[in-house]
Protein backbone atom coordinates (compact mmCIF):
# COMPACT_ATOMS: atom_id res chain seq x y z
CA UNK A 1 0.00 0.00 0.00
CA UNK A 2 1.60 3.24 -1.03
CA UNK A 3 1.51 6.52 0.84
CA UNK A 4 -0.76 8.15 -1.69
CA UNK A 5 -3.37 5.43 -1.18
CA UNK A 6 -3.16 5.71 2.59
CA UNK A 7 -3.65 9.45 2.36
CA UNK A 8 -6.63 8.91 0.11
CA UNK A 9 -8.22 6.53 2.63
CA UNK A 10 -7.60 9.02 5.44
CA UNK A 11 -9.34 11.67 3.36
CA UNK A 12 -12.34 9.38 2.84
CA UNK A 13 -12.44 8.55 6.54
CA UNK A 14 -12.32 12.27 7.40
CA UNK A 15 -15.12 12.90 4.93
CA UNK A 16 -17.14 10.11 6.55
CA UNK A 17 -16.43 11.59 9.99
CA UNK A 18 -17.72 14.93 8.83
CA UNK A 19 -20.82 13.29 7.33
CA UNK A 20 -21.44 11.52 10.67
CA UNK A 21 -21.25 14.80 12.57
CA UNK A 22 -23.54 16.44 10.01
CA UNK A 23 -26.04 13.56 10.36
CA UNK A 24 -26.03 14.16 14.13
CA UNK A 25 -26.63 17.88 13.51
CA UNK A 26 -29.47 17.09 11.09
CA UNK A 27 -31.28 15.17 13.84
CA UNK A 28 -31.14 18.33 15.96
CA UNK A 29 -32.13 20.61 13.15
CA UNK A 30 -35.16 18.64 11.91
CA UNK A 31 -36.71 18.88 15.38
CA UNK A 32 -36.74 22.69 15.27
CA UNK A 33 -39.78 24.61 14.03
CA UNK A 34 -39.33 26.33 10.68
CA UNK A 35 -40.26 29.64 12.27
CA UNK A 36 -40.08 30.62 15.93
CA UNK A 37 -43.47 31.37 17.44
CA UNK A 38 -44.71 34.91 17.18
CA UNK A 39 -46.09 36.26 20.41
CA UNK A 40 -49.38 38.06 19.85
CA UNK A 41 -51.19 38.96 23.05
CA UNK A 42 -54.28 40.55 21.58
CA UNK B 1 -8.02 -3.50 -8.68
CA UNK B 2 -10.57 -0.67 -9.14
CA UNK B 3 -13.26 -2.69 -7.32
CA UNK B 4 -10.87 -3.28 -4.45
CA UNK B 5 -10.11 0.47 -4.25
CA UNK B 6 -13.82 1.34 -4.26
CA UNK B 7 -14.49 -1.12 -1.44
CA UNK B 8 -11.64 0.34 0.60
CA UNK B 9 -12.98 3.87 0.05
CA UNK B 10 -16.52 2.84 1.00
CA UNK B 11 -15.23 1.11 4.12
CA UNK B 12 -13.19 4.20 5.05
CA UNK B 13 -16.21 6.43 4.47
CA UNK B 14 -18.49 4.18 6.53
CA UNK B 15 -16.00 3.89 9.38
CA UNK B 16 -15.54 7.67 9.36
CA UNK B 17 -19.30 8.18 9.37
CA UNK B 18 -19.85 5.84 12.31
CA UNK B 19 -16.95 7.31 14.27
CA UNK B 20 -18.13 10.85 13.51
CA UNK B 21 -21.69 10.16 14.57
CA UNK B 22 -20.61 8.30 17.72
CA UNK B 23 -18.13 11.06 18.63
CA UNK B 24 -20.89 13.68 18.34
CA UNK B 25 -23.16 11.50 20.48
CA UNK B 26 -20.44 11.08 23.09
CA UNK B 27 -19.82 14.83 23.08
CA UNK B 28 -23.58 15.32 23.60
CA UNK B 29 -23.51 13.06 26.66
CA UNK B 30 -20.50 14.93 28.04
CA UNK B 31 -22.05 18.39 27.68
CA UNK B 32 -25.64 17.52 28.57
CA UNK B 33 -25.10 18.11 32.27
CA UNK B 34 -23.15 21.29 31.80
CA UNK B 35 -24.82 24.12 33.70
CA UNK B 36 -25.16 27.24 31.63
CA UNK B 37 -25.25 30.14 31.41
CA UNK B 38 -23.01 30.93 34.38
CA UNK B 39 -24.67 34.32 34.84
CA UNK B 40 -28.19 32.98 34.38
CA UNK B 41 -31.01 35.29 35.44
CA UNK B 42 -33.94 34.05 33.36
CA UNK B 43 -34.79 32.26 30.14
CA UNK B 44 -34.70 35.41 28.05
CA UNK B 45 -35.57 35.79 24.39
CA UNK B 46 -32.19 34.63 23.08
CA UNK B 47 -32.13 31.42 25.09
CA UNK B 48 -35.76 30.55 24.57
CA UNK B 49 -38.30 29.36 22.05
CA UNK B 50 -38.80 32.90 20.72
CA UNK B 51 -35.52 32.47 18.84
CA UNK B 52 -35.72 28.70 18.35
CA UNK B 53 -33.53 27.81 21.31
CA UNK B 54 -34.98 24.96 23.35
CA UNK B 55 -33.06 24.12 26.55
CA UNK B 56 -33.10 20.42 27.30
CA UNK B 57 -34.37 18.94 30.55
CA UNK B 58 -30.80 17.97 31.51
CA UNK B 59 -29.63 21.52 30.96
CA UNK B 60 -32.42 22.96 33.13
CA UNK B 61 -31.69 20.30 35.76
CA UNK B 62 -27.97 21.12 35.77
CA UNK B 63 -28.70 24.84 35.83
CA UNK B 64 -30.73 24.63 39.04
CA UNK B 65 -28.28 22.24 40.69
CA UNK B 66 -25.35 24.53 39.94
CA UNK B 67 -27.09 27.53 41.46
CA UNK B 68 -28.67 26.05 44.57
CA UNK B 69 -27.32 23.68 47.17
CA UNK B 70 -29.86 21.17 48.57
CA UNK B 71 -29.54 22.56 52.12
CA UNK B 72 -31.40 25.72 50.98
CA UNK B 73 -35.10 25.94 50.26
CA UNK B 74 -35.45 25.86 46.51
CA UNK B 75 -37.98 28.34 45.13
CA UNK B 76 -38.67 27.35 41.54
CA UNK B 77 -40.38 30.15 39.68
CA UNK B 78 -42.23 29.03 36.57
CA UNK B 79 -44.98 30.35 34.38
CA UNK B 80 -45.28 32.78 31.51
CA UNK B 81 -43.77 36.12 30.48
CA UNK B 82 -45.24 37.92 33.51
CA UNK B 83 -43.12 35.83 35.90
CA UNK B 84 -40.28 35.81 33.41
CA UNK B 85 -40.08 39.52 34.14
CA UNK B 86 -40.83 40.85 30.67
CA UNK B 87 -40.73 44.63 31.18
CA UNK B 88 -38.08 44.39 33.92
CA UNK B 89 -34.32 44.63 33.56
CA UNK B 90 -32.19 41.57 34.40
CA UNK B 91 -30.72 43.49 37.36
CA UNK B 92 -34.04 44.74 38.70
CA UNK B 93 -36.11 41.66 37.96
CA UNK B 94 -38.74 40.75 40.55
CA UNK B 95 -37.13 37.40 41.38
CA UNK B 96 -33.95 39.23 42.45
CA UNK B 97 -36.11 41.22 44.88
CA UNK B 98 -37.81 38.00 45.97
CA UNK B 99 -34.39 36.50 46.69
CA UNK B 100 -33.49 39.56 48.80
CA UNK B 101 -36.81 39.41 50.64
CA UNK B 102 -36.49 35.70 51.40
CA UNK B 103 -32.83 35.75 52.42
CA UNK B 104 -29.98 33.33 51.90
CA UNK B 105 -31.80 30.30 53.32
CA UNK B 106 -33.80 30.33 50.11
CA UNK B 107 -32.59 29.94 46.55
CA UNK B 108 -34.80 31.45 43.87
CA UNK B 109 -34.45 30.25 40.26
CA UNK B 110 -36.58 31.84 37.55
CA UNK B 111 -37.49 29.30 34.85
CA UNK B 112 -40.58 31.16 33.67
CA UNK B 113 -40.68 32.04 29.99
CA UNK B 114 -43.10 33.46 27.43
CA UNK B 115 -46.03 31.12 26.69
CA UNK B 116 -44.93 28.50 29.20
CA UNK B 117 -47.69 26.84 31.20
CA UNK B 118 -47.78 25.05 34.54
CA UNK B 119 -47.50 21.57 33.01
CA UNK B 120 -44.22 22.08 31.16
CA UNK B 121 -41.03 23.56 32.61
CA UNK B 122 -42.35 24.14 36.15
CA UNK B 123 -43.91 20.70 36.63
CA UNK B 124 -40.96 18.90 35.06
CA UNK B 125 -38.34 20.84 37.03
CA UNK B 126 -40.22 20.14 40.25
CA UNK B 127 -40.44 16.45 39.43
CA UNK B 128 -36.75 16.21 38.51
CA UNK B 129 -35.51 17.99 41.62
CA UNK B 130 -37.89 17.11 44.43
CA UNK B 131 -35.90 14.16 45.80
CA UNK B 132 -32.71 16.17 45.85
CA UNK B 133 -34.27 19.26 47.41
CA UNK B 134 -36.34 18.23 50.42
CA UNK B 135 -37.55 21.81 50.82
CA UNK B 136 -38.93 23.07 47.57
CA UNK B 137 -41.71 25.44 46.54
CA UNK B 138 -42.99 25.82 42.99
CA UNK B 139 -44.32 29.32 42.38
CA UNK B 140 -46.10 29.62 39.08
CA UNK B 141 -48.46 32.09 37.49
CA UNK B 142 -51.42 31.68 35.22
CA UNK B 143 -54.22 33.80 33.90
CA UNK B 144 -57.51 33.39 35.75
CA UNK B 145 -59.64 30.76 34.04
CA UNK B 146 -56.65 29.09 32.40
CA UNK B 147 -54.38 26.22 33.32
CA UNK B 148 -53.26 24.31 30.23
CA UNK B 149 -52.89 20.57 29.64
CA UNK B 150 -50.62 18.33 31.79
CA UNK B 151 -47.86 18.47 29.17
CA UNK B 152 -47.96 22.26 29.12
CA UNK B 153 -47.76 24.56 26.11
CA UNK B 154 -47.08 23.51 22.52
CA UNK B 155 -43.68 25.24 22.65
CA UNK B 156 -42.42 23.57 25.83
CA UNK B 157 -44.19 20.22 26.08
CA UNK B 158 -41.00 18.60 24.78
CA UNK B 159 -39.42 19.19 28.22
CA UNK B 160 -41.52 16.43 29.77
CA UNK B 161 -40.53 13.85 27.14
CA UNK B 162 -36.90 14.91 27.29
CA UNK B 163 -36.84 14.37 31.05
CA UNK B 164 -38.95 11.21 30.78
CA UNK B 165 -36.71 9.36 28.33
CA UNK B 166 -33.57 10.47 30.14
CA UNK B 167 -34.91 8.97 33.36
CA UNK B 168 -34.76 12.29 35.20
CA UNK B 169 -38.30 12.18 36.62
CA UNK B 170 -39.24 10.88 40.03
CA UNK B 171 -42.91 10.28 39.18
CA UNK B 172 -42.69 9.38 35.49
CA UNK B 173 -45.62 6.96 35.32
CA UNK B 174 -48.24 9.16 36.89
CA UNK B 175 -47.29 12.16 34.77
CA UNK B 176 -47.10 10.07 31.61
CA UNK B 177 -50.57 8.66 32.21
CA UNK B 178 -51.95 12.17 32.60
CA UNK B 179 -50.21 13.33 29.41
CA UNK B 180 -51.29 10.26 27.40
CA UNK B 181 -54.88 10.68 28.59
CA UNK B 182 -54.75 14.21 27.25
CA UNK B 183 -53.96 13.18 23.66
CA UNK B 184 -55.17 15.96 21.39
CA UNK B 185 -57.99 15.46 18.96
CA UNK B 186 -57.17 15.55 15.27
CA UNK B 187 -54.43 13.89 13.24
CA UNK B 188 -52.09 16.88 12.78
CA UNK B 189 -51.84 17.50 16.53
CA UNK B 190 -51.58 13.79 17.31
CA UNK B 191 -48.74 13.46 14.80
CA UNK B 192 -47.03 16.51 16.28
CA UNK B 193 -47.21 14.95 19.74
CA UNK B 194 -45.86 11.67 18.42
CA UNK B 195 -42.99 13.51 16.72
CA UNK B 196 -42.05 15.23 19.98
CA UNK B 197 -42.24 11.97 21.90
CA UNK B 198 -40.09 10.05 19.41
CA UNK B 199 -37.67 12.92 18.83
CA UNK B 200 -36.98 13.25 22.52
CA UNK B 201 -36.65 9.48 22.85
CA UNK B 202 -33.93 9.59 20.23
CA UNK B 203 -32.30 12.56 21.95
CA UNK B 204 -32.14 10.66 25.23
CA UNK B 205 -29.88 8.13 23.50
CA UNK B 206 -28.05 10.30 20.96
CA UNK B 207 -27.97 13.67 22.75
CA UNK B 208 -28.13 15.78 19.59
CA UNK B 209 -30.25 18.50 21.23
CA UNK B 210 -27.83 18.67 24.14
CA UNK B 211 -24.72 18.91 21.97
CA UNK B 212 -26.00 21.40 19.42
CA UNK B 213 -27.60 23.60 22.07
CA UNK B 214 -24.17 23.75 23.67
CA UNK B 215 -22.56 24.66 20.34
CA UNK B 216 -25.32 27.19 19.72
CA UNK B 217 -24.79 28.77 23.13
CA UNK B 218 -21.00 28.72 23.37
CA UNK B 219 -19.57 28.60 19.87
CA UNK B 220 -21.80 29.80 17.09
CA UNK B 221 -25.44 30.13 16.18
CA UNK B 222 -26.46 27.87 13.35
CA UNK B 223 -30.16 28.75 13.49
CA UNK B 224 -31.13 31.89 11.64
CA UNK B 225 -34.09 33.79 13.04
CA UNK B 226 -35.30 37.32 12.43
CA UNK B 227 -34.30 38.30 15.96
CA UNK B 228 -30.78 36.85 15.79
CA UNK B 229 -29.95 37.86 12.21
CA UNK B 230 -28.25 41.13 13.20
CA UNK B 231 -25.36 39.23 14.81
CA UNK B 232 -25.65 35.88 13.06
CA UNK B 233 -23.71 33.57 13.55
CA UNK B 234 -22.48 34.89 16.92
CA UNK B 235 -23.13 32.40 19.72
CA UNK B 236 -26.09 32.92 22.04
CA UNK B 237 -23.93 33.99 24.96
CA UNK B 238 -23.13 37.14 23.01
CA UNK B 239 -26.81 38.07 22.93
CA UNK B 240 -27.58 40.01 26.09
CA UNK B 241 -30.87 39.73 27.92
CA UNK B 242 -32.82 42.56 26.24
CA UNK B 243 -33.37 45.63 28.40
CA UNK B 244 -36.91 46.98 28.04
CA UNK B 245 -37.47 50.57 26.99
CA UNK B 246 -40.16 51.89 29.31
CA UNK B 247 -41.98 54.96 27.99
CA UNK B 248 -42.99 57.68 30.45
CA UNK B 249 -46.28 56.98 32.18
CA UNK B 250 -48.13 59.67 30.20
CA UNK B 251 -47.40 57.84 26.94
CA UNK B 252 -47.12 54.25 28.10
CA UNK B 253 -50.76 53.25 27.77
CA UNK B 254 -51.89 55.64 25.08
CA UNK B 255 -49.38 55.24 22.24
CA UNK B 256 -48.56 52.15 20.18
CA UNK B 257 -50.56 48.96 20.20
CA UNK B 258 -52.98 48.96 23.14
CA UNK B 259 -55.71 46.49 24.07
CA UNK B 260 -59.28 47.64 23.50
CA UNK B 261 -62.14 47.24 25.93
CA UNK B 262 -63.24 44.10 24.05
CA UNK B 263 -59.78 42.54 24.49
CA UNK B 264 -59.94 43.02 28.26
CA UNK B 265 -63.59 41.92 28.43
CA UNK B 266 -62.70 38.72 26.56
CA UNK B 267 -60.74 37.43 29.57
CA UNK B 268 -63.99 36.74 31.40
CA UNK B 269 -66.74 36.81 28.75
CA UNK B 270 -66.64 33.12 27.84
CA UNK B 271 -66.93 32.01 31.47
CA UNK B 272 -70.21 33.71 32.42
CA UNK B 273 -73.62 34.58 31.12
CA UNK B 274 -75.82 37.39 32.34
CA UNK B 275 -78.32 36.32 34.98
CA UNK B 276 -81.06 38.25 36.70
CA UNK B 277 -80.51 41.56 38.49
CA UNK B 278 -77.02 42.03 37.06
CA UNK B 279 -75.67 38.74 38.40
CA UNK B 280 -73.21 36.67 36.40
CA UNK B 281 -73.93 32.95 36.11
CA UNK B 282 -71.10 30.51 35.43
CA UNK B 283 -71.26 28.67 32.12
CA UNK B 284 -70.63 25.01 32.81
CA UNK B 285 -68.45 23.99 29.82
CA UNK B 286 -65.42 26.31 30.33
CA UNK B 287 -65.39 25.71 34.09
CA UNK B 288 -65.59 21.95 33.69
CA UNK B 289 -62.76 22.16 31.21
CA UNK B 290 -60.68 24.22 33.67
CA UNK B 291 -61.42 21.79 36.52
CA UNK B 292 -60.33 18.88 34.33
CA UNK B 293 -57.05 20.60 33.48
CA UNK B 294 -56.39 21.55 37.11
CA UNK B 295 -57.02 17.95 38.19
CA UNK B 296 -54.56 16.60 35.62
CA UNK B 297 -51.77 19.16 35.49
CA UNK B 298 -49.86 18.20 38.66
CA UNK B 299 -49.89 15.01 40.74
CA UNK B 300 -51.67 15.31 44.08
CA UNK B 301 -48.44 15.14 46.08
CA UNK B 302 -46.95 18.19 44.28
CA UNK B 303 -49.89 20.45 45.10
CA UNK B 304 -49.20 21.34 48.74
CA UNK B 305 -45.77 22.61 47.60
CA UNK B 306 -47.16 24.67 44.74
CA UNK B 307 -48.28 28.28 44.84
CA UNK B 308 -50.45 29.28 41.88
CA UNK B 309 -50.49 33.04 41.41
CA UNK B 310 -52.93 35.07 39.35
CA UNK B 311 -51.82 38.61 38.69
CA UNK B 312 -54.33 41.39 38.16
CA UNK B 313 -54.37 43.50 35.01
CA UNK B 314 -53.32 47.13 34.81
CA UNK B 315 -55.97 49.41 36.41
CA UNK B 316 -55.76 51.69 33.36
CA UNK B 317 -57.01 48.87 31.16
CA UNK B 318 -59.48 47.54 33.72
CA UNK B 319 -61.05 51.00 33.76
CA UNK B 320 -62.05 50.45 30.13
CA UNK B 321 -64.58 47.86 31.27
CA UNK B 322 -68.17 48.74 32.09
CA UNK B 323 -69.18 48.23 35.76
CA UNK B 324 -70.92 44.89 35.01
CA UNK B 325 -67.85 43.70 33.09
CA UNK B 326 -65.63 44.67 36.01
CA UNK B 327 -67.84 42.64 38.32
CA UNK B 328 -67.55 39.69 35.94
CA UNK B 329 -63.77 40.11 35.81
CA UNK B 330 -63.59 40.07 39.62
CA UNK B 331 -65.80 36.98 39.69
CA UNK B 332 -63.45 35.26 37.23
CA UNK B 333 -60.62 35.70 39.73
CA UNK B 334 -62.60 34.49 42.76
CA UNK B 335 -64.13 31.51 40.91
CA UNK B 336 -60.74 30.49 39.47
CA UNK B 337 -59.06 30.69 42.87
CA UNK B 338 -61.79 28.54 44.34
CA UNK B 339 -61.22 25.86 41.64
CA UNK B 340 -57.48 25.72 42.32
CA UNK B 341 -57.93 25.63 46.08
CA UNK B 342 -60.56 22.92 46.06
CA UNK B 343 -58.14 20.74 44.05
CA UNK B 344 -55.53 21.04 46.81
CA UNK B 345 -53.30 23.80 45.43
CA UNK B 346 -52.30 26.98 47.22
CA UNK B 347 -53.60 29.81 45.11
CA UNK B 348 -53.60 33.57 45.49
CA UNK B 349 -54.37 36.65 43.45
CA UNK B 350 -51.97 39.60 43.57
CA UNK B 351 -51.94 43.06 42.11
CA UNK B 352 -55.38 44.29 43.16
CA UNK B 353 -53.91 47.47 44.65
CA UNK B 354 -51.14 48.03 42.12
CA UNK B 355 -50.88 51.38 40.35
CA UNK B 356 -50.50 52.14 36.62
CA UNK B 357 -46.79 52.91 37.02
CA UNK B 358 -46.28 49.38 38.32
CA UNK B 359 -47.15 48.09 34.86
CA UNK B 360 -45.13 47.96 31.67
CA UNK B 361 -48.21 47.22 29.56
CA UNK B 362 -51.63 45.78 30.27
CA UNK B 363 -50.37 42.77 32.27
CA UNK B 364 -46.56 42.83 32.63
CA UNK B 365 -44.90 44.66 35.49
CA UNK B 366 -42.18 47.26 35.70
CA UNK B 367 -39.54 46.97 38.39
CA UNK B 368 -41.75 48.85 40.88
CA UNK B 369 -44.52 46.32 40.21
CA UNK B 370 -42.02 43.50 40.53
CA UNK B 371 -40.93 44.76 43.95
CA UNK B 372 -44.57 44.75 45.10
CA UNK B 373 -45.11 41.29 43.63
CA UNK B 374 -42.04 39.96 45.48
CA UNK B 375 -43.21 41.54 48.75
CA UNK B 376 -46.63 39.94 48.43
CA UNK B 377 -45.27 36.52 47.58
CA UNK B 378 -42.37 36.25 50.03
CA UNK B 379 -44.55 35.64 53.15
CA UNK B 380 -46.65 33.10 51.24
CA UNK B 381 -43.54 31.22 50.15
CA UNK B 382 -42.18 31.21 53.71
CA UNK B 383 -45.45 29.79 54.94
CA UNK B 384 -45.47 27.11 52.29
CA UNK B 385 -41.85 26.18 52.99
CA UNK B 386 -42.71 25.86 56.66
CA UNK B 387 -45.46 23.41 55.81
CA UNK B 388 -48.41 25.77 55.83
CA UNK B 389 -50.24 27.19 52.86
CA UNK B 390 -52.31 30.05 51.66
CA UNK B 391 -55.79 29.51 50.45
CA UNK B 392 -55.52 25.74 50.22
Amino acid sequence: MNTQRILQLIRWTALGFLAGVVAHYVLYRIGLPLQPFIYVAF
Amino acid sequence: MSGHTDRARSAALLIGLIVGFCSATLAGWVVSNRPYPADFVRLHKFIGAETNFFPTASQLHALVRARCSPDRTLVLVAGNSIFNGYGETPQGIWTAHLQDDLGSEYCVVNLATALSQIGDIGAVAMDMLRREYPRMVLVTNTLPGTCGPPGGSAQYRYVFWDAYWKGLLNAPDERRRAIDDWAPIGDPLRHQNEEIRLGRGLNAALRFNDLWNYVEYDWLTTVWTTDTRARFPASRRHFADPVPVIPPLAERFTTGRQPRRSDIARFSSSFFEAGEAGAWIERSAPWQSLEKEIAAVLPQEFRPHTLVVMTELNPVHLALLTPPERARHAQLFSSSLQRWRSAGYNAIAVGAGFEPDNYYDYDHFTESGGIKLARELAPQIRKLAAGGGEGS
